[in-house]
């Protein structure tokens, strides 16, 4: 049952009050100000009108003033709940305010307000617990002096990248009050004004730096690793070997049957070795490719020599498929012939004795496509992508493991990816199986190299010679715009202070002309930039080595410059099909 | 034909390998020198001028890049030709290898066969 509301009857009750003691008040008044007025004479038989006058506007004032006092009473009432409202909120916010304030403080991360400059304006705790400085001794310096100098200009490009409204990732190495590098992972977000304008950024840096060291010792640990298992496993092959080729007196087909397992075996565990190695490093992507110009059948061609021995032992009948016009193409020999061992052992393994093994390549548009062909027992159609999955299989080591496919494919995989070519198999049950791999029909690089001094040019000629780039020199302004438009590099390296005609001027150059406006440009210098000049060159971001530049400095750059001009060209490649 | 054989000086402190590398190239019909660390060998290959080094990176006293770049850089010896063996694979260390001026590279363990099919084309040159 629902109660009948009672408030408004209390309300009305008390409103009438208020009006009746002031009507009761108001009449009183009228008949004493009427009695006072008639001389205190009162004729009381007589009802005169004047008294109905009196006593009525006594009533009408008494009436009026008791709305008027309700009016007040009401009106004080509200200005007390606004009051006190106020008060409530007021405190609602200091309370909010404290706990972003604590929010700030206490969370787990370094958070660093900048302004447009780059310059602290505020931290927050963990500033010092991590950083190990006093926040009070930062605020008003710049954020670039926090930070080692070989990632000033990854903070530079993020900071710049978050004034513009973005909200960058990335890395870098801060230093510590006591001398050592500490790993940020930060998150830059942009600070704006009431109006919306971007004022400074905000950090959130993240230190990563146990994770790294991990990661860095995991790396060391593979590496030594591999290397103490390699030693002994190298003079147990010499000494298997020795002993098949009969240098220690000659031994029964037994004997030497027994003696080649071993050594195959001691193959097969370096293999393991080698991918267990290369997988450690293609996970932190330090796989660095050793490209050269060859010829992809002549490499093919050698595989099947080595493992025609292996072959014939098995009864398997391996041939040589080429297609009719092979072009010497851009790849990483080692790695290349790597997968195609892989791909071989495994085919060789799920072949039974007497079966067919093809190796064979042709030419397929802009790319080169090889092929391991087998007759052996096929892959069902649910596992072709998992086989090459490496994660899948360090779960289901062992299943995978008697099944035979191990980290080989995986690793495969990431090499011809890493040449940007790609690697699928079609395989049935029962009917064989074809691995095949894709690496674009590419050219070594051409760089130009350009300094007026040329001992410069000679050792920068040097630091590239691993690399099989083609290299181009020019001493002057005038002959690198001349070599540049007969040869078309990929990549100048260019000098800017020269005599006659400096480097900004050979930029613009480059830059009017439709056959090299899209050549990459590394700046080398001495002195400051003349940054407005850089700009001019266009929207690119161009890459400056300051001299003395370092030899890893220069190669590195060269390679990620020469990088992303393959991927342009690759882009512009699709653009134009 | 005795006096014509010719000389290898193998450098490793793997001592079971300098026995199965001295009993391949004997068998093979070479001559063969040893040095076990890299002093050795820059004072082996000095004085006892041998036709072809096969060396070994990870060595105590002077590592295998320092004994090569040595002689490579050195007039007197820079045409001994030298074949490094390596247990490390990586690139860094086939960069060195040419980067010091070692004629050929070889990772370990290798192909025994290819080893001594190299060994006879260094002496070819």
């Amino acid at each position: 049952m629902k109660q009948p509301d009672l408030r408004w009857m209390r309300r009305e009750y008390s409103l009438s009050r208020v009006v009746m003691e002031n009507t009761l008040v108001g009449t009183c008044m009228g008949l004493l100000v009427g009695l006072l007025l008639r001389g205190c004479l009162p004729q009381l038989n007589q009802i005169n009108l004047d008294w109905v006058i009196f006593i009525l506007i006594g009533m009408i004032i008494g009436l009026l003033s008791g709305f008027e006092r309700k009016r007040q009473a009401q009106m004080e009432k509200k200005k007390n709940l606004l009051e006190k409202e106020v008060r409530e909120s007021r405190g609602a916010l200091v309370t909010t305010e404290d706990r972003y304030k604590n929010l700030f403080d206490n969370a787990n991360d370094v958070i660093m307000v900048l302004d447009s400059d780059g310059r602290f304006v505020e931290v927050n705790g963990k500033f010092r617990d991590i950083l190990g400085y006093e926040a009070a001794e930062w605020l008003g310096r710049s954020f670039y002096d926090l930070i080692t100098a070989a990632c000033r200009d990854v903070a530079i490009k993020n900071y710049w990248e978050t004034l513009k409204g973005g909200a960058p990732r990335f890395e870098l190495d801060a230093v510590h009050a006591g001398g050592s590098t500490i790993n940020l992972a930060c998150a830059n977000s942009p600070v704006r004004d009431r109006e919306g304008e971007v004022i400074g950024a905000m950090i959130i840096a993240r230190d990563i730096s146990e994770s790294k060291n991990l990661e860095e010792l995991q790396n060391r640990f593979i590496s030594h690793a591999s290397h103490e298992l390699r030693t002994p496993l190298t003079a147990m092959r010499e000494f298997a070997s020795l002993l098949i080729d009969g240098v220690a007196g000659e031994l029964n087909e037994d004997q030497k049957k027994y003696l080649e397992r071993v050594e195959a075996n001691i193959d097969r565990l370096a293999r393991i070795i080698d991918n267990l190695l290369l997988m450690s490093q293609a996970e932190q992507e330090k796989i660095v490719l050793d490209k050269r110009q060859l010829d992809f059948g002549e490499v093919l061609a050698q595989v099947k020599e080595d493992y025609q021995a292996a072959a014939a032992k098995k009864r398997q009948d391996l041939t040589l498929n080429l297609g009719e016009e092979m072009p010497r193409i851009l790849f990483d020999p080692d790695r290349v012939i790597q997968v195609l061992i892989n791909l071989l052992g495994n085919a060789m393994k799920f072949t039974p004795d007497g079966g067919r093994i093809e190796l064979g390549a042709r030419r397929d548009g802009a790319s080169l496509v090889a092929w391991v062909k087998d007759n052996g027992v096929g892959i069902k159609s649910e596992d072709h992508e998992r086989i090459f999955d490496r994660f899948q299989q360090i779960r289901d080591g062992h299943k995978f493991g008697r099944k035979g496919a191990g980290l080989g494919l995986a690793i495969s995989r990431e090499i011809i990816r890493l040449h940007r070519g790609e690697m699928w198999v079609e395989s049935e049950v029962g009917q064989g199986s074809t691995f095949y791999f894709s690496l674009p029909i590419t050219q070594a690089p051409k760089v130009l190299l350009v300094d007026d001094d040329p001992d410069l040019v000679e050792m920068y000629k040097d630091f590239l010679t691993p690399y099989h780039y083609r290299v181009i020199t020019a001493y002057n302004g005038e002959e690198a715009i001349r070599k540049a438009v007969a040869e078309v590099p990929d990549l100048v390296v260019l000098d800017i202070v020269m005599p006659r005609m400096n480097g900004y001027e050979v930029m613009g150059r480059l830059r009017e002309s439709q056959t090299t406006c899209g050549i990459r440009v590394v700046i080398l210098t001495g002195y400051g930039l003349d940054e407005k000049r850089l700009a001019a060159y266009g929207d690119r971001a161009i890459p400056a080595l300051r001299k003395p530049v370092s030899m890893n400095e220069f190669v590195k750059v060269v390679q990620g410059e020469l990088e992303k001009r393959e991927e342009e060209l690759l882009e512009g490649e699709k653009a134009g099909e | 034909m005795s006096e014509n054989r010719n000389l290898v000086l193998v450098v490793d402190d793997e001592e079971d390998l300098v026995i199965a590398l001295k009993a391949r190239f004997q068998s093979a019909g070479y001559e063969v020198e040893v040095a076990r660390d890299g002093l050795e060998a820059l004072r082996k290959a000095r004085t006892l001028d041998p036709d072809v080094i096969i060396l070994d990176v990870m060595l105590p006293k002077m590592d295998g890049f320092k004994v090569c770049r040595m002689l490579k850089f050195d007039n007197r010896y820079s045409r001994i030709p030298v074949l490094m063996l390596s247990a490390r694979g990586q690139e860094v260390d086939q960069e060195m290898g040419k980067k010091v001026g070692a004629d050929d590279y070889m990772v370990k363990p290798f192909d025994s066969a290819k080893l001594m099919s190299r060994v006879k084309e260094l002496l070819g040159n």
